[in-house]
């Protein structure tokens, strides 16, 4: 073959390299020319040269690193820019505010770079959008058929629920800062929920970022020093720094996919594991290889075993997407 | 069966009883019948639901999911009925999972080799929820933490009724409850309460009743026999032997359920392991000997012969027929030395001799534990309750030796200690913590530091740690590498100034004749 793919697009131990444009696409180290598609920390990191994303996610990128200045470039979902023969657009992935799938042209052929993407309507980020291509990099997090996430709304009212039974205690919600605190803001709004959310110190910003943005996430409270809250919902970042002590018998909720898996849920202490998720789960990852129409196949970040071989089945050319061997670190 | 497989879920992760006892009150206040009976008998104990194995599970799934991503699903998920439940192909129509008054007689009726049929037909129209729930209950687990009685206590909760009250009937109702529910909602009158558990006269610790001085004047003393506190049952032709917590254990005895063949009457008394088989009166064995009797699923023939128990008596609360819990203790007890005097399977439990409490402080220096009742009192919770005089705990200074979390809903964490012998530090037993906040979190984060060795859940640390443990008795324990264990260790304060040699010697307890019980 001639134009193989590796020819011009290939992984690489910096990150997916596009030889002809001279850009790499969410670099994992600091590099001249990045392609950013989200600003999730494990996508975009600080020290680039120059960045071309949605405008979404430049902002995004400029709140979580003040200090790092590169040279922005803003590209809207649908417009096109050329660099260096390639022809590069940015299609809505429906992740989180601003994440976009990047879709590449070249002599002909057109890749699109997923990035994470989800299928589930979210009213706090532009829908995905199916995009057909020749090749389909996909990422596969939730890439087992265990992962078919319940319905977020019901979810929700899984929530809603445990606070009426449990009035007398605080329901403090895990979510991550960018996407996750936002959706459940959203999802507590339309699920009817209309007292204020009390939002950690941690999560203000960002959440006043998708406000600036239009995104419309009802009535929120900074949670200050304030402690007890019976009766009331925090949503707090996750992780070992998650304190609850202060709170009044505080029901421990976390808001991932990975709750759907009782061990994973085990693992954290959590009362009560809602799997809501940001990412697609496997009845979205397989639509979604089916809807792009690609005969090539290329699955990156998680668990690529299960996704390749449902896809070969299908008849796909499909492999995981790996630096090449002996490439070192 | 949507609203009982979320309740089972939220059961799976709640952390402490008072939050158990809530969401089923709660299950159990909106549900339907006669779905919340079969519910309730399922918390309660009262159905046997395991029918089909985790690993037949896996083989319904293996028969609809592609080998290799079923495998793959396994190594990630873990346990076979979650993962069965979560790759079970979705019908694409609207879930109509079956209710819980279709799907739990049906699976308890069914044989081991339909059992699978039923289940694979339910999955097919069940969502992931309900499939676990399903699965759950077709392997037999039981929502961890949720025993009979927490499951009654809910009941009682979610109607504002009286335990007790509950207890007397609940033993002869049977799924799916209709006239219990009936009752408890006032549209039925009580249920026949027949051979049912009667709510047992509750002991405190005597420190927390008599502040200053003790008149013991016109109390009667026992010892505190270490055992099972039962209640046996005989009325209209009815045996049946209770737990102190309501649950009906006859079946793992059946040989003292024979023994009160002719009897008529509820008694009170403890439930030991007999040191031989001569009596009555007969000898306690050793506590743990009892321990081979519990917790079955059934009793080889051989069991009762090869680990003989006894029933020590201290109580009738009915006599023939005839209520007589409103007497006083001295009538009771008078009428309970008649009608089982001479019988085997059966003791009475002697009255100590108390002149005042320098007699309790000298049996509690021997290690004995002495309950104190009111002679005159009636048999009645709520009335003057009976006292315990704990010996004194003794301690010990032992070496950590490892750390088991608290497992979801199973009680505190324990810490394996020993003491030195001739060749190093000897395990004697697992402890509980009694240690301020503070001072565990110290200790664990200790234990993060030191961890030598882990297994599963288990932390092994490296011998360094003297901590103060206190504890009730010695008792032999011949298959312990120690040849004895301490009876219900506590750790009490860590002695964190103290090098490892600074462990009291296994010899020196082993000599200790008070640990003799």
């Amino acid at each position: 073959m001639t134009d193989a793919l590796e020819d011009w697009l290939r992984p690489t131990p910096a990150g997916l390299w596009c030889e002809p444009g001279g850009f790499h696409i969410d670099p994992q180290r600091a590099v001249e020319r990045a392609l950013i598609t989200h600003g999730h920390a494990d996508h975009a990191r600080p020290g680039h040269g120059a960045v071309l994303a949605t405008p979404e996610t430049l902002a995004i990128m400029a709140l979580r690193y003040p200090g790092d200045r590169p040279a922005g470039q803003p590209l809207r979902y649908g417009e096109t820019v050329q660099a260096g023969g390639v022809s590069v657009r940015l299609a809505p992935a429906g992740h989180v505010l601003g994440s976009a799938q990047a879709v590449l042209e070249y002599r002909g052929r057109r890749v699109v770079v997923s990035g994470d993407y989800k299928r589930t309507p979210d009213p706090t980020c532009a829908a995905f959008e199916p995009v057909p291509c020749d090749v389909f990099i996909t990422e596969a997090t939730f890439g087992l058929p265990v992962f078919r996430l319940p319905d977020d709304g019901e979810e929700t009212v899984r929530l809603l629920r445990s606070v009426e039974t449990f009035p007398d205690r605080c329901h403090v919600v895990g979510v991550y800062s960018l996407g996750k605190c936002q959706r459940m803001l959203s999802l507590l709004q339309r699920a009817g929920y209309d007292r204020p959310v009390w939002l950690h110190p941690a999560l203000d910003e960002m959440t006043a970022l998708y406000r600036d943005f239009g995104v419309e996430l009802g009535e929120t409270r900074p949670l200050g020093g304030a402690g007890g809250l019976a009766g009331e919902i925090v949503l707090q970042p996750p992780g070992p720094e998650q304190r609850t002590d202060r709170f009044a018998e505080p029901v421990r909720v976390f808001a991932s996919g990975w709750m759907q898996i009782r061990a994973h849920a085990r693992r954290r202490g959590v009362e009560l594991p809602l799997a809501v998720s940001d990412h697609a789960d496997w009845t979205a990852l397989t639509a979604t290889i089916a809807d792009t129409g690609a005969p090539e196949i290329r699955v990156t970040h998680g668990a690529p075993e299960a996704l390749v071989r449902w896809a070969r089945g299908r008849g796909l050319d499909a492999r995981p997407l790996e630096p090449p061997a002996g490439s070192g670190g | 069966m949507r609203t009982f497989a979320e309740l089972l879920d939220r059961l799976a992760f709640a952390p402490a009883p008072a939050v158990r006892v809530r969401l089923m009150a709660d299950y159990l206040e909106r549900a339907p019948d006669p779905d919340r009976g079969w519910a309730l008998a399922v918390l309660g104990g009262g159905l046997d639901t395991a029918r089909v194995r985790p690993a037949a599970q896996l083989a319904l799934a293996a028969e609809r999911a592609d080998g290799d991503l079923l495998r793959l699903s396994l190594d990630f998920v873990g346990d076979p009925v979650e993962t069965a439940a979560l790759i079970w192909p979705e019908s694409g129509t609207a879930p109509r999972p079956p209710s819980l008054a279709e799907a739990l007689p049906a699976l308890a009726a069914s044989s081991r080799q339909a059992a699978p049929g039923l289940l694979a037909g339910w999955f097919d129209r069940s969502d992931a929820p309900v499939r676990l729930a399903l699965g759950q209950l077709a392997a037999g687990r039981r929502p961890p933490g949720v025993t009979p009685r927490l499951a009654r206590t809910a009941l009682a909760a979610a109607f504002s009724a009286d335990l007790g009250a509950i207890e007397e009937v609940w033993h002869g109702s049977a799924p799916p409850y209709g006239p219990l529910f009936a009752w408890l909602e006032g549209r039925a009158p009580r249920p026949d309460s027949v051979a049912g558990f009667r709510p047992l006269m509750p002991v405190r610790p005597l420190e927390d009743m008599i502040a200053g001085g003790l008149d013991l004047t016109g109390y009667r003393a026992e010892r505190l026999w270490q055992g099972l506190r039962v209640q046996p049952v005989s009325e209209a032709g009815r045996r049946r032997l209770y737990s102190g917590s309501g649950d009906d254990i006859s079946f793992l005895f059946p040989e003292l359920v024979a023994a009160m063949e002719g009897l008529e009457g509820v008694f009170d008394g403890v439930l030991m392991a007999a040191a031989g088989p001569d009596g009555p009166p007969y000898r306690p064995g050793p506590p743990d000997a009892l321990e081979r009797r519990l917790g079955r699923k059934t009793v080889p023939r051989r069991l009762p012969a090869e680990a003989p128990v006894f029933i020590r008596l201290f109580d009738l609360l009915f006599d023939a027929g005839e209520d007589i819990r409103a007497l006083p203790l001295r009538e009771r007890r008078a009428r309970l030395e008649a009608r089982v005097a001479g019988r085997p399977r059966l003791d009475l439990s002697p009255l100590l001799a108390i002149d005042g409490t320098g007699t309790l402080d000298a049996l509690g220096a021997q290690g004995v534990s002495v309950v104190l009742k009111p002679a005159g009192a009636p048999y009645l919770p709520g009335g003057p309750p009976w006292l315990v005089r704990k010996s004194a705990p003794r301690t010990a200074r032992a070496l950590l030796l490892s750390a088991k979390p608290a497992a979801t809903g199973a009680g505190g964490s324990s810490y394996s200690v020993a003491l030195l012998g001739d060749g190093g530090p000897v395990a004697v037993g697992d402890a509980s913590c009694r240690l301020a906040d503070a001072e565990r979190e110290r200790l664990d984060r200790w234990i993060r530091g030191h961890t030598a060795g882990r297994y599963g859940p288990v932390r092994a640390v490296e011998p360094a740690l003297v901590l103060e443990v206190a504890f009730n008795t010695v008792r032999p324990a011949p298959r312990r590498k120690a040849g004895l264990a301490l009876e219900r260790p506590e750790i009490r304060a860590i002695l964190w100034d103290l090098p490892p040699d600074a462990a009291d010697s296994l010899a020196l307890l082993a000599a200790d004749p008070a640990g003799q019980a």
